[in-house]
C-alpha cells in the first residue's frame, strides 16, 4: 500500500528534539556502545536552521553537554554525516582534514568516530547514529555495515512515530468531522420538525385526510433522524483516545440508570435484580452509557405479554483484578448467527415498528468496553432471553 | 404471456414502511404493474419464491440494508436455491450511492439488471419494463 505524504513532520513535532529520552533510542545507543566496546554513542538530530545538534539519546558524553543534551553545530561531527547522506569514518580526528580543528574533539572527547545517517519519515536524513572512541581506532567495513543496520532501527522507530502521529491526526480529524457534521444536521432537523408540526396544526381540521397521514409519517421520520444524530454524537464521544479514568461506584451508577429508566420499568412491569456492586476504575460517563444501554436493551427486547425480568450479576475474577458484570433478561433472545452482527454499526434485527432504535447501542458498548481494556460477549438463543457479559480490568493505568 | 410494456407481478422487498408506501404510490400511478407482493423481511420474500403454488414474479425491487437478512444475503440465497436467473429482473434499490466494493458485489449477480437510487420514479419503472420485455426473460421467472 502506498503511504500518503502525511508524514512531513518536523523533528520537534516528532518529539526528537527538546523531548525526553525514549527506550526505543536509548536501547540502540546502549547496544551500539556494547557491540563496539565504545565509551560513547549518540543519536544526534542535526538542525542546521537552529545551529545545533540535539541528542535524542546519549551515552558517555561529558558535562555540560550531557545535561544540555545538545551542542552548537561547530562541535558536531554528525552534521557531516547528514550533509554527505552517508557514513563518516574517522580513525583519528586530530589528523582528519575536515575535523582536526573542530571544538568537538576537546569538548566531547572524540578521537575516533563512526557515524551513519538516520532518516525522517519522508526518507531524508535528519541526523546520525554514532559511536565514539577516545583513542585512534580503525573501523572495518563490517563495523560500518553493522552500525548502518542499527541506524535502520533508529530510522524505523522515527518512521513509526510518524505513522502513529499521522494515524492519530486522522482519527482526531474524523472525530471532529463527525461531530461537526452531526451538529450541522441537528439544526435543519429541528427546523424541519417545527415546520412539519406547523403544517400538522394547519391540517388539524381534516384528521382523516391523506395529507395529514403523510405529514404524520414525515414527523415520525424527522424524529427518527434526530435520534440517529443524537446517537452518532454519543458515539463520537467514545471514540476519543485520551480517556480520563476515575474510581466509579458502580452501585450508584446503576441506581442512577434505573432512575432514568423508571418510566419504562413501571410501564412494562419489569422485575429487576441488582446485587451489591463494587467500585471500579473507569470513565464514569462511558460506563454509564454502557450499562444504560445494556439494561435498556434488556427491558426493550421483551416478549409480548411477558413482563421483563432483568438480572444483573457481578463477580471478581483473576484474584480480584478483573470484574465480570452480566445483564440477563427473559426477552426474545438473539439467534446465534446474529451474535456477531449485533455489535456492528447501525445493525438492527427488527422492523422499526417492532423494536425501534438506531442500531448504534451495542457498537457503542463494544467501543466503551474496549476503551477500558475489557471484553463484551453475548449468550443467547431465540426465545431464550439474552445475557450480555462485560469483563473489565478493575484497576487501570 | 406478459403483455409488452407491463409487468404481471412485482415483488417489493424493503423493511421501511414508508419506502414501501412510496413504491406502491408510484406503481399505482404508473399503471404498469399488475400484482404487487410486499415483504418487509427478506426471509419472507425467499419463502414466497420457494412456494410452488405462487406464480413467478417479473421484477423484484430489493433494498440492501435490511434487518437480519440483507439484500446481498437474499441475492446469494436466491441464486443458490433457484439459479442465477431467479426472477425476470432484480432492481437494487439504493438509499445512497453504494461504495465501489458493494457495487461490484451487486453486479456479480446475473439477476441484478438495474440499480436505482431511492426514491423509485415512474422513469425507473419504464426502464425496468424495457429491460424485462426486451430480454424476454419476463416469462421465464422462477425455474422449477
Amino acid at each position: 500500500m502506498e503511504t500518503l505524504p502525511l508524514c512531513h513532520y518536523s523533528p520537534t513535532a516528532l518529539g526528537l528534539v527538546d523531548a525526553p529520552a525514549e527506550p526505543a533510542f536509548d536501547n540502540v545507543t546502549a547496544l551500539a556502545a556494547n557491540m563496539f566496546a565504545a565509551p560513547a554513542s549518540l543519536v544526534s538530530i542535526v538542525e542546521f536552521d537552529r545551529g545545533r545538534q540535539y541528542f535524542k539519546s546519549l551515552r558517555g558524553i561529558p558535562e555540560p553537554w550531557a545535561s544540555q543534551r545538545q551542542t552548537p553545530l561547530s562541535h558536531s561531527f554528525c552534521q557531516h554525516v547528514v550533509q554527505r547522506h552517508g557514513p563518516l569514518v574517522v580513525e583519528n580526528a586530530h589528523e582528519h582534514p575536515l575535523l582536526r580543528n573542530s571544538p568537538g574533539i576537546a569538548a566531547l572527547g572524540i578521537t575516533a568516530y563512526l557515524g551513519v545517517p538516520i532518516h525522517g519519515p519522508a526518507g531524508h536524513p535528519v541526523g546520525a547514529l554514532c559511536v565514539i572512541d577516545r583513542r585512534p581506532r580503525v573501523w572495518s567495513e563490517t563495523d560500518v555495515a553493522t552500525l548502518e543496520q542499527l541506524g535502520t532501527c533508529v530510522s524505523d522507530a522515527i518512521h513509526l512515530k510518524g505513522e502513529i502521529m499521522a494515524g492519530e491526526a486522522l482519527r482526531a480529524e474524523q472525530q471532529e468531522f463527525t461531530y461537526a457534521l452531526s451538529h450541522e444536521l441537528k439544526g435543519p432537523t429541528n427546523t424541519l420538525h417545527l415546520l412539519l408540526n406547523e403544517m400538522v396544526a394547519l391540517h388539524s381540521g381534516e384528521p382523516d385526510g391523506e395529507c395529514a397521514e403523510l405529514l404524520g409519517l414525515g414527523l415520525e421520520t424527522i424524529t427518527r433522524m434526530g435520534g440517529v444524530i443524537d446517537d452518532v454524537l454519543s458515539y463520537t464521544q467514545v471514540i476519543g483516545r485520551n480517556l480520563a479514568f476515575e474510581q466509579v461506584d458502580l452501585a450508584r451508577l446503576v441506581r442512577e440508570i434505573l432512575d432514568d429508566l423508571k418510566g419504562d420499568i413501571l410501564r412494562t412491569g419489569a422485575e429487576l435484580h441488582v446485587p451489591d456492586l463494587p467500585v471500579c476504575d473507569g470513565n464514569r460517563m462511558q460506563l454509564r452509557m454502557l450499562f444504560q444501554n445494556l439494561i435498556a436493551n434488556a427491558l426493550k427486547f421483551r416478549r409480548k405479554r411477558v413482563a421483563p425480568v432483568v438480572t444483573v450479576a457481578c463477580d471478581l475474577l483473576a484474584n480480584g483484578d478483573q470484574l465480570r458484570v452480566s445483564v440477563r433478561d427473559n426477552g426474545i433472545g438473539i439467534a446465534p448467527e446474529n451474535h456477531r452482527k449485533i455489535f456492528h454499526l447501525f445493525t438492527r434485527l427488527h422492523l422499526r415498528e417492532e423494536y425501534g432504535g438506531t442500531g448504534l447501542g451495542l457498537s457503542l458498548c463494544k467501543r466503551i468496553v474496549s476503551n477500558h481494556g475489557g471484553e463484551i460477549s453475548v449468550r443467547s438463543a431465540l426465545g431464550q432471553g439474552s445475557e450480555f457479559t462485560v469483563l473489565l480490568p478493575r484497576t487501570l493505568g | 404471456m406478459t403483455a409488452i410494456g407491463t409487468l404481471r407481478a412485482v415483488m417489493l422487498v424493503d423493511d421501511e414502511e414508508i419506502d414501501q408506501m412510496m413504491y406502491r404510490r408510484v406503481i399505482a400511478r404508473s399503471g404498469l404493474v399488475g400484482k404487487v407482493y410486499s415483504f418487509r423481511y427478506a426471509e419472507q420474500a425467499l419463502d414466497f419464491l420457494r412456494d410452488p403454488s405462487q406464480a413467478p414474479v417479473d421484477v423484484i425491487f430489493l433494498d440492501i440494508n435490511m434487518p437480519r437478512m440483507s439484500g446481498f444475503d437474499f441475492l446469494e440465497r436466491a441464486t443458490a436455491e433457484f439459479g442465477a436467473e431467479f426472477a425476470g429482473a432484480v432492481v437494487v434499490m439504493l438509499t445512497t450511492s453504494m461504495d465501489p466494493h458493494d457495487f461490484e458485489r451487486a453486479k456479480s449477480f446475473a439477476a441484478v439488471k438495474l440499480y436505482v437510487n431511492k426514491p423509485l420514479t415512474i422513469e425507473h419503472l419504464r426502464q425496468v419494463v424495457e429491460i424485462v420485455s426486451g430480454s424476454g426473460s419476463a416469462a421465464r421467472g422462477r425455474p422449477d
